[in-house]
């Protein structure tokens, strides 16, 4: 007898349906998988085997072949555990191949028949939503989490047999999960940062104009205590930014319990001994990477000339393209990787330069130090920042400090001047300008263009250096709600730029 | 006149050997009248030369290696100009010192000899205090007709060197051949010098700068200069070495003080305790050489030279310091808007009075001396 029903199979953040057939006949007794399946999959054929037996159904001496179609693409994980088993059941006899048909399954069994969680349930879901499924069976664990994409009848099960009532006779089990709140968190907010008036402008323009930022400070100046708060002052997601890193996070194992979509912006810090497969996503599986984790978000990499040279070079594509491609010889995947990089570093080895009172570093070791970041990396952070280190009054100030939710508005603004001015452009964000739009959108009045002349033979400025300088002053302008560049925005982007320790 | 230019390649084959130092060719005069005797020298006649017999073997062997003949008129073609000690173009200055070189390289010119001329020397790894004052006293001299010589090291010597070229001549001595930068960050000003001044170096062309030449070369360095300002010294500080050489040869020796507990400013301040003349500004070097000098009063009027500044800048500058700030600092000193006081800076910055070392950072470019 024959039977079919439905997997998805991940690709990526998305999932592509996988038509499960079985076929049962007479010949020598014996079940067979087969489907380009990694080993993982090959395993389902003890655990579904054992699972049907300790639910009480009898598994007759007979040959099944299991195909999983498309066949020419590779299945991974163990979410094909449930569909597999309900084409054989379906197959016995069991159930009619119409409910089978029309349900999506997910899950993992374990021998005593329970239903365990999967990773990438999101993606699933919505692929079953794509190709019209009414129906998606899931874990129960997974439950909440299938439901994100709205519109679909979605049955969280916890053993085989609740999967068969159900699908028998639209039997649900209720199940006490408890309600999937959050746990409350306060997310860091800028009033508590006292002081560092320039840095947080200097962030509320990086912000606004999507501009990535290289922020230098000697150690403990608050480095870290900024970027943490980038994200509170960043645009909310839109739901299509919110779907797709939901995705990743589904994909990656780390959407646990939600019962919404991803709504906070994420911040990644990895250490700097992360390697370059965990910072671009891959290994033997592949696996979203940090930068694609950091989507919409701060990836936020903390002593940066620590992290080793190649990690940060792969970095390159990424921030051009917004996205990375994974080639692995089991196939290459595609994520997205759109996120805001900030860095931190110490100035020098010491930490304390420019005070020449504490910093004893020579201009070879200053420069040495900094040289270890290269120049295509540092060609593609637009804003230079040097944190000053805070002092006692300061520290122990009571003084009112602006909300994030205050410098948000802001942002908010000047974002949605750009993406009025870009629509035809095809380009969201000031930092996104390249050569000939910048002509365009950054029209320099006479004395802009004698400031700007001035600047460039003053400062050695390469061709590079003065279009970001030009990039940050557009932004500037749009921040203080001028269509006009005035040299006014201009000194403050100049103050911004790279200096090269002569 | 016909028998110098006879005898210079031959002198010119003679620096090519570095083997020889100036102790051997002491040694070696006693036997040999001219370079071109030495030259024609046979191993019968140096037999009896108390030389040890690398050295021999090195001016035996130096005839075959250099065909010296053509590469002392290729010398010409690349701008290099070499002159013995005695002919009438080596430097009166140098004559008398111990241990005068015998020869010069130098690209551009050598310094006039009516002409007082001075030294700024100091810290490779200075401040930004030295760095303003290294550049203002360079700038300031220079106006007046000074020219400024230094060794065109990192840090102080180097500030100078270009504050100098920019309004008046300057003159680099090397620890290398004269066709050689070192460090390489002073890349600009090398390539500047000839133009405005010199470089001079008794190392011959293609010479790398072995460690030793360099405190060798301070003496040339004191030798060429009327005065010796040290800038920033550590206490224990190589610019001490040339501050010796100036007192072994007699030059006056000026010292800019530096605050207490300031490691940096700690040599200068022991040599003012040893007598060193205290500068607090280019004036106390221009009446010390007017004594000596006739100095023109247009160029004196020069050195009060003031900036013309703006309401709101003079507001900024009196909170800034020669150490450099963070905006952040002088946010809660001053009433303006973050972006107000960045215009303002940068303002003040294109006038050459505020120097930005870092993002957000200001300092005073040079110290305010009225």
């Amino acid at each position: 007898m024959f039977s079919r029903t439905y997997g998805a199979a991940i690709q990526g953040i998305d999932a592509i349906l996988v038509r499960v057939e079985v076929d049962v006949s007479d010949g020598l007794p014996g079940l067979e998988l087969v489907g380009f399946l990694a080993s993982e999959v090959r395993e389902a054929r003890e655990r579904v085997r054992v699972a049907i037996h300790n639910t009480g159904i009898v598994f007759p001496p007979k040959r099944i072949t299991v195909n999983l179609s498309p066949a020419d693409v590779r299945k991974e994980g163990t979410a094909f555990d449930l569909p597999i088993a309900i084409a054989i059941l379906t197959a016995f006899g069991h159930l009619s191949q119409e409910l089978a048909e029309q349900t999506i399954f997910a899950g993992e069994l374990s021998l005593d028949g329970r239903i365990n969680p999967v990773n990438g349930i999101l993606p699933i879901a919505c692929c079953a939503k794509e190709n019209g499924f009414s129906q998606i069976v899931v874990p129960v664990e997974n439950e909440t989490e299938a439901r994100l994409p709205g519109e679909l009848d979605v049955c969280g099960c916890e053993k085989l047999t609740e999967v068969l009532d159900f699908l028998r006779g639209g039997v649900r089990q209720e199940h006490d999960r408890g309600s999937g709140a959050e746990a409350i968190e306060r997310a860091p907010d800028f009033e508590e940062i006292c002081g560092q008036r320039a840095a947080k402008r200097a962030i509320e323009i990086a912000v606004a104009g999507g501009h990535n930022l290289l922020l230098m400070g000697s150690p403990g100046s608050g480095k870290t205590m900024l970027a943490k708060r980038i994200p509170s002052i960043m645009p909310e997601l839109t739901r299509e930014e919110s779907l797709e890193l939901s995705k990743i996070y589904s994909v990656s194992g780390r959407l646990d319990h939600v019962d919404t979509l991803l709504k906070k912006r994420p911040f990644c810090a990895p250490h700097h001994s992360i390697t370059q497969a965990a910072m671009a996503g891959g290994g033997n599986r592949p696996k979203p990477g940090e930068i694609s984790l950091a989507s919409h978000g701060v990836l936020f990499l903390d002593e940066f000339p620590e992290f080793e040279r190649r990690t940060i070079e792969l970095l390159r594509q990424p921030l051009e393209e917004r996205r990375i491609t994974v080639n692995r010889v089991s196939g290459s995947c595609d994520y997205p990787a759109s996120f805001m990089l900030v860095a931190a570093m110490n100035p020098c080895p010491c930490g304390a330069f420019p005070d020449r009172r504490v910093c004893r570093c020579t201009q070879n070791q200053i420069r040495k130090y900094q040289g270890k970041i290269s120049r295509p990396v540092l060609d593609r952070i637009d804003l230079f920042l040097q944190v000053a280190p805070v002092d006692y009054t300061e520290l122990t100030g009571k003084g009112k400090e602006e909300s994030s939710t205050e410098i948000r508005g802001r942002v908010c603004r000047a974002r949605e001047l750009q993406q009025r001015r870009y629509a035809d452009a095809g380009i969201l964000m000031n930092a996104e300008l390249d050569t000939k739009r910048l002509e365009k959108y950054c029209f320099l009045q006479e004395d802009g263009k004698e400031m700007m002349r001035d600047a460039f033979y003053r400062y050695n400025l390469s061709a590079r250096a003065y279009h970001r300088i030009l990039k940050v002053a557009r932004t500037i302008a749009d921040l203080d709600d001028r269509e006009q560049i005035d040299t006014m925005h201009l000194a403050e982007a100049i103050g911004y730029r790279r200096r090269e320790n002569e | 006149m016909n028998s110098f230019r006879k005898e210079k390649p031959y002198w010119y084959w003679l620096s090519l050997l570095e083997e020889i130092g100036p102790v051997s060719r002491r040694i070696l005069s006693d036997y040999f009248s001219t370079a071109e005797e030495l030259y024609h020298a046979t191993d019968k006649l140096l037999k009896n030369v108390p030389l040890s017999d690398k050295i021999k073997a090195a001016l035996l062997d130096g005839k075959r290696r250099r065909r010296m003949e053509d590469e002392f008129h290729k010398l010409a073609e690349r701008d290099i100009y070499f002159v013995t000690k005695a002919e009438p173009g080596f430097p009166q200055r140098l004559r008398d010192i111990p241990d005068s070189p015998d020869w010069l390289f130098y690209r551009g010119e050598l310094p006039r000899e009516e002409v007082p001329s001075v030294a700024i020397i100091g810290a490779r790894e200075c401040s930004v205090y030295g760095k303003g004052v290294a550049e203002k006293l360079a700038r300031e001299l220079a106006q007046t007709g000074i020219p400024i010589i230094s060794g065109m090291a990192r840090g102080i010597d180097g500030y100078a060197g270009r504050a100098a070229i920019r309004c008046g001549k300057s003159y680099a001595v090397l620890g290398s051949g004269v066709d050689i930068c070192y460090p390489m960050e002073n890349y600009s000003l090398y390539e500047q010098l000839p133009g405005k001044g010199g470089i001079i170096s008794e190392y011959a062309p293609g010479s790398k700068g072995a460690a030793w030449h360099f405190p060798c070369r301070n003496r040339i360095i004191a030798g060429l200069a009327d005065g010796l300002i040290v800038v920033e010294a550590r206490k224990k500080s190589g610019t001490l070495i040339t501050v010796e050489y100036a007192l072994e040869q007699g030059k006056d020796v000026f010292a800019v003080p530096g605050r207490i507990g300031e490691t940096l400013s700690e040599g200068c301040n022991e040599l003012i305790r040893q007598g060193a003349f205290m500068i607090t500004g280019s004036i106390d070097i221009v009446e010390e050489l007017s004594k000596r000098y006739t100095l023109s009063q247009k160029s004196e009027k020069n050195i009060k030279n003031k900036f013309f500044l703006e309401q709101p800048e003079k507001i900024v500058y009196a909170y800034l310091r020669l150490e450099p700030k963070n905006v952040e600092e002088i946010l809660k000193e001053v009433d303006f808007s973050l972006p107000e006081l960045i215009k303002i800076l940068y303002s003040m910055e294109k006038k050459g009075i505020v120097y930005s070392p870092a993002a957000n950072y200001y300092a005073l470019a040079e110290p305010d001396i009225e």
